[in-house]
């Protein structure tokens, strides 16, 4: 056999191992996930290949079984949750080769709600992606937005709301990161908020669900106007 | 001018009864937030006593100028079991009290273990406050308005998620035994609730239950029910209840959820929600279901509400008075409970908005 189709044959392989992480995503192996994630390091695929064709790809076909009724959210915190330890394998081989972060976005649950599912999940999609990924958690105080912000460089805040309840606190949220000089676009989302919801408390963005947040913010960091 | 809660009465009574009433009725989801709005009082001084909590909750629900009154604090959907469970289990330092809206306990810290719900112990709702207050309030507002007849427990998901947080969801694939072992002990605690609840105020005449995981952005329709659904359907043939059912979800299953309790001998008498939107869907549901009462259809908080003008909600409810009070058994109601941010212009709107449309004989568009 020459060197040229053993590359070929190297790289048919090499792309089938990336297909087979979108499915092991898919199938919500977690153990699959993160073994394929070393064969492919190990056969030579760069971390961010391994990112954007297998993981990110496989989350996608995931979101597309939500959006299409056929999945639900317990598909998506194992997906979630596979993808996440994959990304823990990469991160390493990620910083030695110097790649840096598609943009920087604080998240969190705003002050008076505590649900965490609809922002957990859009934190793992954004991370997929290739996005650093701070996570305050539930029951955000607007102090600690403004600061973790500041602290990074935030090029997004993105706030979330379940309870109809809090969304008074969001509105309060964007307010407080405007007056403080966040120099970062808003996104806003979750069961408790709507387009009007976004446009009416000031944000920037609004997404109605994890892939939606996720196409916004990467048109947010591209400076695209939103709303 | 006092509430005439007897007329309030009437008019519910016959709207359940599929009767014309004089209006139709308005009523309010009156949370903790519109409490302290309207009281001034934060969420643990209006727990400082049963007749506190009574006068406050009287008081709130004549302002807002509804035709139902419940004690303000809300004993379902979690908030309040998640503290019996807390002190049950010693672990009160996981409840987090807010003055001015809804307290909460940290999501998943009670039962982040197998071994935490295999020793869970059960809360006793006479003698763990706030409950014995909550209780002695229901039956001096139930005394004084003659009003208050429903039974809310927290047979619902958000009680399972409270207690085992997220993990909750991949439980359902990973982990069903463990989940179905902690939706037992949530029943159990609920039948403890269920006791001390006839004990204090009397029997109810129906069981008003939160069905949230009974949502196609949530779950599967199947596992609603075996985690969610079984529950409350037990509870209601056990105690021989009928059945109201919240579901404030952007996407209910309400047809699905009906058909199912209604195959297996569970009567459900009224459905509590704002979606869909579309106006026309709760004219189908009408159809379909004429002896259920509509309490909700499209006036979503979050909607015109919290965003529009009085004249906007006013227009809103005219529309829902147009296309449903012709059929009966309606009743308009915002859902759900009302931030701050919902200006109380347009919270008046809405009691205002009916005393102007909402007058028989109903008018159609």
């Amino acid at each position: 056999m020459s060197g040229r189709r053993r590359k070929d044959a190297k790289t048919m392989a090499n792309g089938e191992l990336l297909d087979r992480l979108q499915q092991l995503v898919l199938k919500l192996d977690q153990a699959g996930v993160e073994e394929t994630t070393r064969e492919a390091l190990a056969a030579g695929h760069l971390p961010q290949d391994i990112i954007s064709k297998g993981l990110a790809a496989g989350m996608e076909l995931v979101g597309r079984g939500y959006e299409e009724g056929e999945l639900f959210v317990p598909e998506l915190m194992l997906s979630a949750r596979a993808t996440l330890a994959a990304l823990d394998i990469l991160r390493p081989h990620l910083a030695r080769e110097g790649v840096g972060p598609q943009g920087k976005v604080v998240l969190g649950t705003v002050q008076g709600d505590i649900h965490d599912i609809g922002k957990n999940i859009v934190g793992i999609v954004l991370e997929g992606d290739g996005f650093e990924v701070h996570d305050l958690g539930g029951d955000v105080p607007p102090q600690d937005f403004v600061d973790k912000a500041l602290e990074i460089g935030a090029d997004v805040v993105a706030l979330s709301a379940l309870i109809s309840l809090a969304v008074s606190k969001m509105a309060e949220t964007v307010a407080i990161v405007r007056q403080r000089g966040v120099p970062a676009k808003v996104i806003v989302g979750g069961a408790a908020v709507t387009q009007n919801t976004a446009e009416s408390i000031g944000a920037d963005a609004y997404g109605r669900d994890a892939w939606e947040a996720l196409r916004r913010v990467r048109g947010l960091v591209q400076g695209e106007l939103q709303t | 001018m006092k509430h005439d809660w007897k007329a309030s009465a009437e008019r519910i009574a016959l709207t359940f009864l599929g009767q014309t009433p004089d209006r139709v009725p308005v009523t309010f989801i009156a949370s903790e937030d519109i409490a302290a709005r309207i009281s001034g009082l934060t969420i643990r001084e209006m727990l400082t006593s049963s007749k506190k909590l009574a006068e406050v909750s009287i008081g709130v629900c004549e302002v807002l100028g509804g035709d139902s009154v419940s004690v303000v604090v809300t004993p379902y959907c979690g908030p309040y079991e998640g503290l019996a469970f807390a002190k049950a289990n010693g672990r009160e330092d996981l409840f987090v009290w807010k003055d001015y809206t809804t307290p909460f306990i940290r999501e998943g810290e009670l039962c982040a273990t197998e071994a935490d719900i295999e020793r869970l112990e059960i809360p006793d709702h006479s003698k763990l406050e706030p409950w014995p207050t909550i209780l002695e309030a229901m039956a001096i507002v139930r005394e004084t308005t003659g009003m208050g007849g429903g039974f809310a427990p927290s047979l619902t998901w958000s009680s399972i998620q409270m207690l085992r947080g997220s993990r909750a969801y991949m439980d359902v694939i990973e982990n069903p035994d463990l989940l179905l072992a902690l939706c037992e002990k949530i029943y159990a605690s609920q039948c403890d609730y269920y006791r001390a609840f006839c004990s204090a105020v009397g029997k109810p005449a129906f069981a008003m239950n939160c069905q949230y995981a009974f949502n196609r952005t949530m779950l599967r329709f199947e596992d609603a029910w075996k985690f969610e659904g079984q529950f409350i359907h037990r509870f209601c043939r056990e105690m021989d209840i009928p059945l109201a059912i919240h579901n404030c979800g952007f996407d209910p299953y309400w047809v699905e959820l009906i058909e199912k309790h209604q195959s297996e001998g569970v009567q459900v008498i009224a459905v509590n929600g704002s979606h869909p939107l579309d106006l026309d869907e709760w004219v189908r549901f009408r159809e379909k279901f004429p002896e259920i009462v509509i309490s909700g259809a499209s006036l979503f908080v979050n909607g015109e509400l919290e965003n529009g003008t009085p004249a906007d909600v006013e227009a809103r409810v005219r529309e829902n008075i147009e296309k449903l009070a012709p059929y009966g058994r309606f009743i308009v109601t915002p859902v759900c409970c009302m931030p701050w941010r919902v200006p109380l212009s347009n919270i008046f709107a809405v009691r205002d908005a009916v005393e102007r449309h909402g007058r028989a004989p109903f008018p159609r568009s």
